[in-house]
Parts: C-alpha cells; sequence; structure tokens
C-alpha cells in the first residue's frame, strides 16, 4: 500500500504514514469531515462532452448491471496545489455518497478515478474490497492504457478504457451466475423502505451494447 | 417415269405439304377466313386431286368430290409403302441425293472409291495466310489445320495422340494439314511455325496432304537430320505412307500415318539420343504390325494413367473442400463464442466476494488504496 500524498510504502493497519504523517484526519481538517452527494461522472473541470458523458453514463450502468456491488466513479476537477489527486480519491470514497444506479452499493466496493487536466495527473482510489481483489498493479496497468487517451485529451475514451478494462478484471475473479431481476436489483427493495435513488438509470432498459463499442458522437 | 410424271410427282408433293398445313391451321382458321374452293377450281388441276402418287389426305375436302372422282382415288391404305425408286427413273434430270439419303434411294451405304493421285499439273501452292496462320499457331497445338480438313472428333483424337506423344518423346511432332492437291511453295521458312516452337527443341515437322500420304512431307531439326542415317529417314517415310495406303478413308490414314510417325521418331530417338549412335544404329528393328499395336497400347495406357491423374483431381477438391468446410465452422465457433459471451455480458451477473479489511490511515472505506499517474 502506498501513502496518497507522499507515495511511500505504508504498513497494513498503520494510522498514519511514517514518512509524511498523512492520514484522513489531516485531509479531513481541509476539506472537512461532512458527507457529500456525488454524481458517478463529476466533471467541474468541463473534460467530457455531452455526447461522450452519455455514452458513458450507459457503460457505468451496464457496468453496475453486471457487478451489483461494485460503483465506479469519476471526478473530473483543477484541484488546489495543495491537494494531489490520489488524496482527493481517498478523501471521496470516505466522505463522499454517490449517485450510483442503487443506493445500496457501499464505498468499500467503489473505485474512484480522479482526473487533474491541469496538473496532468490520474489516480484510482479503491475501496478496501476492491483493494483485496483487484491490485494495485492492475490499477496501475489501467492507468499506463488510460494515459494515451488522456495526453490526447480525449477524455471519454480514456474513462471508457478504464471501466472496460475494470470490468474485465473484476469478471475474472468475480463467480458469475444469471441475472435474477428480484435479486440484483434492490431498486424495488429501496422503494419498499421509502428511499430514493440518488440518480436514476440513464437507461431503462437494457441496451446490447458492449462497453468496449465506445463512440464519439 | 418420264418429265410429266416427274411434274405430277411434285404438285402432290406441294398438295400433300400443303393439306398438313391445313390440319396444323384449323385454330387460326376461326380467327383467318382461307379461302373456299369453288367447283370450277377444282378443275384446274384434276391430276393433283384425283391421282395422289403418295398416300395421304386429299387436298379437295371430300364434299367438293363426286362419286366418280372417289372411283378413281387409289385405297388409303395400301398394302406396301410405295418406294420411291419404283416411280423417279434414273433418267432423272437432277440429284436427289442432295435431299435424300442413299438408303432411302436404295444405293449401298458405302462406296469404295478408286483414289487417283493428283495430276503433276494441278498442284496449288499454299498461300500466304495459310503459313502465316501455320506461324501463328501456339506451341502446344501440334496439330495445325488452318483450312479445318479434320473433323472435330478426328481432331481431338489427334490431338491427344499427339499431345501424348510430345510428352514423353525427345522429338515432337507437329503436323500440319493441307488439302490433297496442295504442296508447299519454294522458298518458304518451314522453320517458324508453331510460334517457333520447332527451332528451340528437336522437332519432326509433318505438311500432310490429306488424302495423298505418298505426298507427304517430313521435316527434322538439324540436329536430328545431322545424327541420322539418310536411308533409316528414307526408310521413315516410306514406311508411314506404306501403313497410311492400308487403309482408304483419309482421315484413317493420317491417323494411321501419325501412329506410325511416333513409332518412327521414338526409334529415331535412340539413335539421335544415344552415347553411340552406330551401335543404336545396328539394332535398330524393322517395324511390323505388332509394334504399331505395342504402340498404341502403350499410349492408351499412358492415356488412361492421365484420365486417372486427371480423376485423382477430385481428391484434391475434396481435401479444399475440407478446408474450406473447416474455416467455415472455425468462422461459425468464433462468431458462437462471440454470441455466447455477448450474451453472457448481457444475461449475467458477477458477485464479489465478501472481505474484512483493516482500517487503514483512519480511512473508514478506503485506506488510499489504488495508484497514481502524472501523464505529461
Ligand atoms: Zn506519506
Amino acid at each position: 500500500m502506498k501513502c496518497p500524498r507522499c507515495h511511500s510504502q505504508v504498513q497494513p493497519n498503520a494510522e498514519h504514514c511514517e514518512f509524511c504523517g498523512f492520514n484522513s484526519s489531516v485531509l479531513c481538517s481541509k476539506l472537512g469531515d461532512h458527507w457529500v452527494r456525488l454524481d458517478r461522472l463529476t466533471d467541474p473541470a468541463n473534460c467530457l462532452r455531452l455526447g461522450e458523458r452519455r455514452i458513458l453514463e450507459s457503460s457505468l450502468d451496464e457496468f453496475e448491471r453486471r457487478f451489483p456491488q461494485v460503483f465506479f466513479a469519476v471526478y473530473f476537477g483543477v484541484l488546489p496545489q495543495s491537494f494531489s489527486s490520489s488524496e482527493v480519491a481517498f478523501w471521496l470514497l470516505n466522505h463522499a455518497a454517490f449517485g450510483t444506479q442503487e443506493i445500496t452499493k457501499r464505498n468499500e466496493y467503489g473505485v474512484v478515478l480522479v482526473v487533474d487536466p491541469s496538473a496532468s495527473t490520474a489516480s484510482f482510489g479503491l475501496g478496501y474490497a476492491i483493494e483485496m481483489m483487484a491490485s494495485e498493479i492492475e490499477a496501475e496497468r489501467i492507468l499506463r492504457l488510460m494515459s494515451p487517451h488522456l495526453l490526447k485529451g480525449d477524455y471519454g475514451r480514456a474513462v471508457q478504457t478504464a471501466i472496460n478494462q475494470l470490468d474485465k478484471a473484476l469478471r475474472k475473479i468475480g463467480k458469475s451466475s444469471l441475472r435474477d431481476p428480484r435479486v440484483s436489483s434492490t431498486h424495488a427493495l429501496a422503494t419498499d423502505l421509502g428511499l430514493t435513488p440518488l440518480r436514476t438509470p440513464a437507461r431503462t432498459a437494457l441496451v446490447d451494447q458492449e462497453p468496449s463499442n465506445y463512440r464519439l458522437d | 417415269m418420264n418429265r410429266s410424271s416427274f411434274r405430277v410427282f411434285f404438285k402432290a408433293t406441294f398438295a400433300l405439304t400443303f393439306t398438313y398445313g391445313l390440319i396444323l391451321g384449323s385454330e387460326i382458321d376461326r380467327v383467318l377466313p382461307l379461302p373456299e374452293w369453288q367447283a370450277p377450281e377444282v378443275g384446274v388441276n384434276p391430276i393433283s386431286a384425283r391421282a395422289p402418287i403418295l398416300n395421304g389426305t386429299p387436298l379437295i375436302p371430300s364434299a367438293l368430290l363426286t362419286a366418280e372422282d372417289l372411283q378413281d382415288l387409289p385405297p388409303m391404305l395400301p398394302a406396301e409403302p410405295p418406294s420411291l425408286n419404283a416411280q423417279i427413273d434414273e433418267e432423272r434430270d437432277f440429284d436427289l441425293s442432295l435431299f435424300l439419303p442413299d438408303s432411302l434411294l436404295g444405293k449401298p451405304l458405302h462406296i469404295e472409291e478408286q483414289v487417283l493421285p493428283t495430276p503433276a499439273g494441278e498442284f496449288r501452292a499454299l498461300d500466304d495466310s495459310f503459313i502465316h496462320t501455320c506461324r501463328l499457331s501456339p506451341p502446344d497445338c501440334y496439330l495445325i489445320d488452318p483450312d479445318t480438313h479434320v473433323s472435330e472428333t478426328q481432331r481431338e483424337d489427334l490431338s491427344r495422340f499427339l499431345e501424348f506423344h510430345n510428352r514423353d518423346a525427345k522429338i515432337s511432332a507437329y503436323v500440319v494439314v493441307t488439302d490433297r492437291d496442295q504442296t508447299i511453295p519454294e522458298g518458304v521458312d518451314l522453320s517458324q511455325i508453331g510460334s517457333g516452337i520447332l527451332t528451340s527443341r528437336d522437332s519432326c515437322l509433318v505438311v500432310y496432304p490429306l488424302g495423298e500420304p505418298w505426298r507427304a512431307r517430313v521435316f527434322l531439326s538439324n540436329s536430328v537430320h545431322r545424327k541420322a542415317d539418310a536411308g533409316y529417314l528414307k526408310s521413315l517415310i516410306d514406311d508411314c505412307a506404306t501403313d497410311a495406303k492400308e487403309v482408304t478413308d483419309p482421315l484413317e490414314q493420317m491417323h494411321r500415318f501419325t501412329v506410325r510417325l511416333s513409332i518412327r521418331l521414338f526409334w529415331l530417338e535412340k539413335v539421335t539420343h544415344a552415347e553411340n549412335p552406330s551401335l543404336a544404329e545396328a539394332s535398330m528393328p524393322t517395324l511390323g504390325p505388332v509394334d504399331t499395336e505395342n504402340r498404341e497400347a502403350a499410349l492408351t495406357a499412358s492415356m488412361v494413367r492421365e484420365s486417372q491423374v486427371e480423376n485423382s483431381n477430385p481428391k484434391k477438391w475434396i481435401i479444399g473442400m475440407c478446408v474450406l468446410l473447416s474455416l467455415i465452422a472455425l468462422v461459425a465457433s468464433v462468431w458462437a463464442w462471440v454470441a455466447i459471451h455477448h450474451k453472457r455480458l448481457r444475461t449475467h451477473v458477477w458477485m464479489l466476494p465478501e472481505v474484512e479489511a483493516a482500517p487503514r490511515l483512519g480511512g473508514v472505506f478506503s485506506g488510499g488504496g489504488g495508484a497514481s499517474i502524472h501523464y505529461r
């Protein structure tokens, strides 16, 4: 494990980084300890075009359907110099409620991609559960595959690559079973509890579109 | 039968044809009114109406015939069919054989004609266009027949024969077919016949006047000519011609000539291509009918072998088909796999195992796991 700030190796169970003293409370003192609500695709830096965004929403819906426990969120933003993208990813996973398709997804199963187009940095933050299955090496590999698109400013394609690669990696780990609509969809359950999803799915019906069929409008 | 009888015969034939037309045209009658026979018109040609030579339907409708007329008519079905010979005498002033087969005219089917050589003064020299066509003939065309004297079937047979000869012979044989009275003009260069193939390998060119095998002229490549004994070459031509003269049919003659030539060239090849020609010459046999049969038998066997080789091509086709089917099967399985994969992606969910992880760096859901890159 690496420290989000200084990228030094961190011992499991370590309460703070031995080299820079980083931990959650240090970050919370600057960013706050409150919970924030965030869309799956948050783009204050305006990196994504509308068409790209629409396609990515569809891909994310499909991704979440295939992996009912997992969500993938993306944040494009120009960050203050005092924060690195990996620090923001760390903070978001611990303090954000993402507008996923199903509200019952837990952040341990979350993957957050933070891209700072100004600093040209990109970071993956992995929840504890995902971290146990998709290693940091895998995360680095996916980032390397994304980097040509990021370099060209083709953010839509970069995110699509990330979704496809993550999909592939998790399929190797997960146990495949036929989708049972009564069990896999927790919409009904959430509605029964009087809860409404933070956001509605981009697609109400399944669309026979492979996530890899990424195209720009 | 005299001339007037002939006129009667022709009129009757015309009438018969016309009647047949009337029967066929009965359907048309309803639409197109045909002229009706009037009593005066009947009298115009009494012979045709009353005395048809050949049995058939009378030309004039029966209603117009009187009882007297009917008495004159011959019975409708005679006991024996009339013979044309009985009605056509030998003094006819035109040649019926142009229209009727010999058998119907009572002639024998085949007449052995006495073949006379073309008189010396009646030879025609081959014209330039003939020679030019011979020169343009492709190297693999062994039977050169610009004026198409040889029928298609015979041509096929001879070409195949020459093809098989040339396949395993060191002296290839080419045959140019001319009309029986044609000769090669003086000073013509024959070496360029067959697109120049004759100069590029040991060859034998025969200019064969169809029907006069004794006038066939045989040309050999210099390399062969030098090595061969003049006496042998003369005996070669004589032998071929003699064998050809055994039969009278011009095409059969040429066939025999060619087969004999093939045998002779085969022996000539042994002389010219042997390391010690004199020894080979000494052992050269005289040819008898048995040799001809052997040679033909050998060539037939060769042709059978060839056809078997050709028949083995289907095996290649089968292999080709198998390869094609395998490819199709491969493409189909890839397609099926992709389809199944897509279906699985649509209809399956992947559940990840539940794991317990000790918190790290104070994070409740994430301990900073992940990766970063600087992409510029
Ligand atoms: Zn550190």
